[in-house]
């Protein structure tokens, strides 16, 4: 029997939720994409940079003659070239310097016709230097007498941050139990595999490209213009895929003015390139903090207040790190329903390595003290903690005393879940109990949760995200974008939002975002924010394609808009999917009619938060959103080895978009975590790295990788796109303290300090037993 | 960064390598698998003008067993020996080349290097105790036999003379009734352990242990081994007082040198752990159980 | 003896020669001399695996062997995975599970997988894990990758 193709119908179908693969991942897999630390120019130069190698000096002289003159050099810059060209949060760094504050400042830069030029070049500049008394702790940069770091930063006092709601003397007053605790949590870093990079070129009207990693591309030109004495708008920044970022890459760092300032004097293209022990050594980091915490709850479980007065390591120089208080006191006030709430936040100025954002941002170090203290907690109301956290656990339309609205609030449905999976309250009992009998290996269960962001921060004016659609004759679109592909996998979650309002293949989507001069404005991949606010924009470009199209499908057929659907790559009947017309072949039609019609949209989204404000009382993010860990784990009692053997996680996502996406997200986040928890750690000796290699800087490997069980909990978010909520910053957060709370299960030993390595755990349980038994012989 | 300039040398002898080293005296380094040499140049912790590449020197990397006799080339990589008959039959020496750093590693890097390196905590030489196996060695001056015992003089320096070359490690192959385990703990692959111990016993009527060599590795300057340890444990029912007090005699015997990977008490603690986890293994395998070792990761 | 040097070797089966200086490691010559930028720098030590390539059928760190040692050697790099045609299926079940992110570790990933799986038929999970303990992902947390490879294993028995 003959059919006409277009007799056929097209059932309905859904993309979301699906698993999705990556549009970059076949490149990828094959070796074929050119990442930044790939690019070679013409006439393309080599950057190098000396760095200070001591943490606090005056330079009382720098020679490099000797470097200038070795052939093959093109320049040598040094703390003269940078003056006065002052960069940063707080505009307190340069991009070379004249005075040493911490191990990594860069003190010359070389350009050279080869990496063994610059090398050799580096090698013959001689700094003669004064070395300064070194500041090394928060503390020590408080007291009286401490050396002071910046001339224009007394005190050593960098950012400060303050939240009070309701009466504190109160609150502990009525509170029958107080769990009061200093956490002092550590320096790691990103261990991004490409390392830092950036190429600078300059053209003859004196404008700047530069090939760079960044991850916030539009602020970024704000950001470097000033370290270069430029106008933001003669900056175009290029994104060539990047090998990982996970938060290192929201601001500029001093190689990227450097990179900038040797193509500046040199003509030619400049490419900086960090070694892998630069990398550890003058990449940002996590930002350090001591943390005291206190909670306190009546005897019926409920909590009365919650407070955190916090000590950041601000390190030589700000960048993030010292703002995620902002992210800190929204889990301190509002991570279950607390009445009375205080923080405090100083950072103060150390010659540390100095740090930046860190997917997690501040909450990974606030929720590892939450979490242990509703633990604690739990423990001396003799409750079952599964009990006491749904007993405060928040409910949808509740509001937090810094005014989040929990439009849609899945906690409660997290922490059952969690719970049930893992079989929580039995194992924990179990556990419990056998903590106080023999036997070398002990088994533990932790359970964690927190709050987090999860429809962007409005923490610059505008939280939104441009996006331009074109539909070309062959029905094949065009998204351009101002999300930027980290890795993480917006391009595919873009991909997928647009095949799915266009009804085409998803291989007829091309995804344009690495290049500022062409892409709308963007804030930035942060905050868990990219999916959710890119994504709206992405569906609201594609509705409003779908929209033109369907109306000149409805002109051409008198079939009315809206009994027609887009589906297969062609226009169909929205109730029985009876082709009408082939999608490519309307475009054709709708281009070349006497008035003639191209599908080309725009849209700007800007969700409907409101901005941080300095009293930090807002709804700062279009949707928040929970996670609940489960971590359970042997300890090895004579080693201190700590093996993780499952992780359960609970995860109000909202809504899937990109099944495996969203599953790789949430597996790389717990991977992090893990490393946080248990073995990641930069060895500072009076600001000095002591291991900037992955022999010494354990991250995670394969053998390790625990047991994982996903559950995504389905709150289907009014604001977010088909409801989705941002999702890769949680699990990230939540795991440290899951594991922290499995092995006081295990071994009723509590950890305030990260990692728990297994040096740091064996001498614990050492030590408890010495004071349960006297001193033994030969420890 | 690049390594300091130096010329390279190819060489396609056993003679020729030695001839080559003894001209160019001590400006030249023997380079073997090239895994931790390449390393040092890099960081600039050696800068040898001369490199003699002894890789296709044929015959040097045979692994072979001859009556109850062993014999190992020197050049024999550690995935070589791991995935060789001489591991099927002992696998001890299973546990060891199969843990060492990564698979990567492994197929590049050589007994014969990680011996010279004289570093304490390589596998192998702490293997090779437990073993209690012989190296041969050609020089300028001929050829000799050094028990391994005898290798180091002290950290990073060996008894080689100058131009002299392991060639072959050998040692015999235990009775049917001996047993060994290697086991060792590393916080992760590209680490060298953390502390590691070997231990070779042989078990007569039931559970008697009428030998036993242990020996541990990053536990000092050089390999540790303690006579008293196995005498505590020679021709005796092995029980849990005795092994743990054999596990005390031998870690009172070590020295470890604080570091990243630990401090010297915490030190002490895994290798007491380790020695009683290897006797443990060690004494299975002699029942005939299969059982597999590795490299322990925290 | 020279401080420069010629040499001749198979790279993805094609015949190559190349004159370079005996310090190149294999890794800067495959990337800087011959272009071919698949295989990663990203510690330069031997302690990632992202510069894994195969030389005479085993895998290992391009970044601890001299370039001069490739001379008479057979080189694999991930470019010489893929066919004419098609993705290599080691490199097409990466995509498929979603064992991607950003990608840069991959390319020794793969070839470490590919090793792995082509040398023991029998790969059990646990061989799996060890087998990759040299190659750090800092994106995926390993659980896709382990999917990935298990499931090429699982379709050639």
């Amino acid at each position: 029997m003959n059919r006409k193709s277009s007799d056929t119908p097209i059932e309905k179908t859904t993309l979301i939720g699906k698993r999705v693969r990556k549009p970059d991942a076949p490149d990828k897999a094959t070796g074929k994409t050119r990442y930044i630390n790939d690019m070679v120019l013409p006439q393309m130069l080599i950057g190098k940079i000396l760095h200070a190698g001591r943490p606090h000096a005056e330079i009382v002289s720098i020679d490099v003659s000797a470097a200038e003159k070795l052939p093959g050099v093109h320049c040598v810059l040094t703390g003269k070239d940078a003056e006065g060209l002052r960069f940063g949060f707080v505009r307190d760094n340069v991009a070379l310097k004249n005075r040493v504050r911490c191990e990594h400042d860069e003190i010359a830069a070389v350009a050279a016709e080869t990496e063994e030029i610059a090398d050799r070049a580096m090698a013959l500049i001689t700094v003669e230097y004064r070395d300064l008394p070194g500041v090394f702790t928060p503390e020590d940069g408080r007291e009286k007498d401490a050396p002071q770091i910046h001339d224009d930063f007394p005190d050593n006092k960098s950012l400060h941050f303050e939240f009070r709601h309701g009466d504190l003397a109160a609150a502990e007053a009525a509170s029958e139990i107080i769990v009061d605790n200093v956490f002092r949590v550590h320096h790691v870093t990103h261990c991004c595999m490409g390392t830092s990079c950036a190429i600078a070129d300059f053209d003859s009207n004196g404008k700047l490209t530069i090939w760079s990693q960044t991850q916030y591309p539009y602020n970024y030109k704000m950001d470097l213009a000033p370290a270069l004495g430029m106008h933001p708008g003669d900056i175009r920044v290029m994104q060539p895929p990047v090998g990982g970022a996970f938060g290192s890459k929201l601001d500029v760092y001093p190689y990227e003015p450097i990179a900038a300032l040797l193509a500046k004097k040199t003509g030619r293209p400049v490419k900086v390139m960090f070694s892998r022990e630069e990398e550890f050594r003058s990449s940002p980091t996590r930002q350090p903090a001591v943390i005291h915490m206190r909670t306190g709850c009546t005897r019926n479980g409920t909590l009365t207040f919650r407070s955190a007065d916090v000590l950041l390591d601000n390190g030589a120089y700000t960048s993030w790190g010292p703002t995620i208080p902002v992210v800190m006191m929204r889990t301190t006030t509002g991570h279950y329903r607390v009445p009375v709430v205080h923080f405090n936040a100083q950072a103060i100025y150390t010659n540390n390595p100095y740090a930046g954002s860190f997917r997690g941002y501040g909450n990974v170090q606030t929720t590892y003290a939450t979490a242990q203290q509703m633990d604690m907690l739990a423990e001396q109301l003799d409750m079952d903690p599964i009990d006491f956290h749904l007993k405060n656990a928040q409910q949808s339309g509740e509001t937090t005393p810094q005014q989040a609205f929990l439009r849609e609030c899945a906690l409660d449905e997290c922490l059952r879940t969690a719970a049930q999976a893992s079989d929580y309250s039995a194992k924990h009992r179990r556990y419990t109990l056998a903590r106080e009998q023999q036997g070398r290996y002990k088994k533990g269960i932790g359970l964690a949760s927190s709050i987090h962001n999860a429809g962007g921060a409005k923490i610059h004016k505008s939280d939104g995200c441009g996006t331009i659609l074109k539909v070309d004759d062959y029905a094949r679109v065009t998204v351009i974008t101002g999300a930027s592909e980290i890795g993480q996998g917006i391009d595919a979650v873009i991909n997928l939002i647009v095949a799915e309002e266009l009804g085409i293949p998803l291989e007829h989507v091309t995804i344009v975002n690495d290049d500022s001069d062409i892409a709308p404005w963007d804030v930035g991949v942060h905050a868990s924010r990219t999916t959710f606010i890119a994504g709206n924009g992405a569906r609201r470009a594609a509705v409003k394609a779908r929209q033109q199209i369907l109306n000149a499908a409805a002109r051409m057929t008198e079939i009315a808009a809206q009994d027609l659907d887009l589906r297969g790559g062609f226009v169909v009947r929205e109730d029985c999917g009876t082709k009408v017309i082939k999608l490519e072949k309307l475009l054709r039609r709708m281009h070349f009619q006497p008035e003639p019609e191209l599908v080309m949209v725009t849209d700007y989204y800007e969700p409907n938060s409101e901005p941080e404000g300095a009293d930090h009382r807002s709804d700062h993010s279009a949707a928040y959103s929970h996670a609940v860990h489960v971590a359970e784990i042997t300890v090895d009692t004579h080693t201190g080895e700590i093996r993780v053997d499952r992780i359960t996680s609970a995860q109000d996502v909202g809504r899937v978009i990109n099944r495996m996406g969203l599953e790789g997200q949430i597996e790389g986040g717990i991977a992090i975590g893990l490393g946080y928890a248990l073995s990641e750690e930069m060895q500072l000796e009076k600001g000095m790295l002591k291991n900037p290699c992955f022999r010494d800087y354990k991250v995670l490997t394969a053998p390790e990788m625990p047991e994982l069980d996903l559950h995504f909990i389905e709150s289907n978010c009014a604001e977010g796109p088909y409801g989705a909520k941002g999702a890769s910053e949680l699990p990230t957060i939540v795991i440290a303290p899951a594991i922290a709370n499995a092995v006081y299960n295990a071994t009723g030993i509590r950890f305030f300090n990260p990692p728990l390595t297994p040096e740091k755990v064996a001498r614990a349980i050492w030590d408890r037993q010495q004071t349960e038994t006297g001193p033994s012989a030969d420890r | 960064m690049y390594p300091a300039p130096f010329h390279y040398h190819r060489a396609d002898s056993l003679q020729g390598a030695i001839s080559l080293l003894s001209e160019l005296g001590d400006s030249a380094r023997a380079l073997a698998g090239g895994q931790t040499l390449i390393v040092w140049m890099k960081l600039r912790f050696d800068e040898p003008q001369h490199l003699v590449d002894l890789g296709r020197i044929p015959d040097l990397s045979r692994i072979s067993q001859e009556g109850d006799e062993v014999r190992i080339g020197a050049l024999a990589t550690h995935a070589e020996i791991a995935g060789s008959a001489v591991a099927d039959l002992l696998p001890i020496v299973r546990d060891c080349g199969s843990g060492i750093a990564d698979a990567q590693v492994r197929s590049r890097g050589t007994i014969g290097g990680a011996l010279g390196s004289a570093d304490p905590s390589c596998d192998w030489p702490t293997l090779l105790h437990t073993l209690d196996a012989e190296l041969t060695c050609t020089g300028p001056e001929g050829t000799r036999t050094i028990p391994v015992s005898e290798l180091v003089e002290d950290i990073y320096t060996t008894i080689l003379k100058p131009a002299e070359l392991i060639t072959e490690i050998r040692f015999r192959r235990p009775p049917a009734n001996s047993g060994g385990s290697y086991t060792a703990f590393k916080r992760c692959a590209p680490a060298y352990p953390t502390a590691s111990a070997g231990v070779q016993l042989t078990l007569e009527d039931g559970d008697v242990c009428s030998d036993i060599r242990i020996a541990l590795g990053s536990a000092g300057l050089k390999t540790v081994t303690s006579e008293e340890a196995e005498n505590i444990l020679r021709g005796h029912a092995l029980t849990e007082a005795s092994i743990d007090k054999a596990a005390e005699a031998i870690v009172a015997a070590a020295e470890p040198v604080p570091d990243q990977r630990g401090s010297e008490d915490f030190k002490r603690a895994v290798l007491r752990t380790l020695v009683k986890r290897a006797v443990d293994i060690a004494v299975r395998r002699c029942h005939g159980e299969t059982i597999r070792g590795h490299h322990e990761y925290v | 003896m020279s401080l420069k040097t010629e040499i001749s070797f198979r790279l993805n089966g094609r015949a190559v020669s190349v004159t370079i200086p005996v310090t190149m490691k294999t890794l800067t010559m495959l990337r800087e001399v011959l272009g071919m930028t698949g295989t990663k720098y990203a510690c330069g030590e031997g302690e990632c695996g992202a510069c894994t390539i195969r030389l005479d059928g085993r895998t290992v760190n391009s970044c601890l062997m001299y370039a001069v040692d490739c001379d008479g050697r057979e080189l694999v790099t991930i470019e010489g995975l893929k066919t004419e045609n098609a993705l290599h299926p080691m490199q097409q079940s990466f995509v498929d599970h979603g064992a991607i992110q950003c990608g840069f570790c991959m390319p020794g990933m793969i070839m470490q997988a590919d090793y792995l799986a082509q040398n023991n038929p029998e790969l059990s999970c646990e061989d799996l894990r060890r087998g990759l303990e040299g190659n750090v992902c800092r994106c995926t947390g390993y659980t896709k990758v382990l999917d990935a490879v298990t499931a090429v294993v699982e379709a050639r028995r």
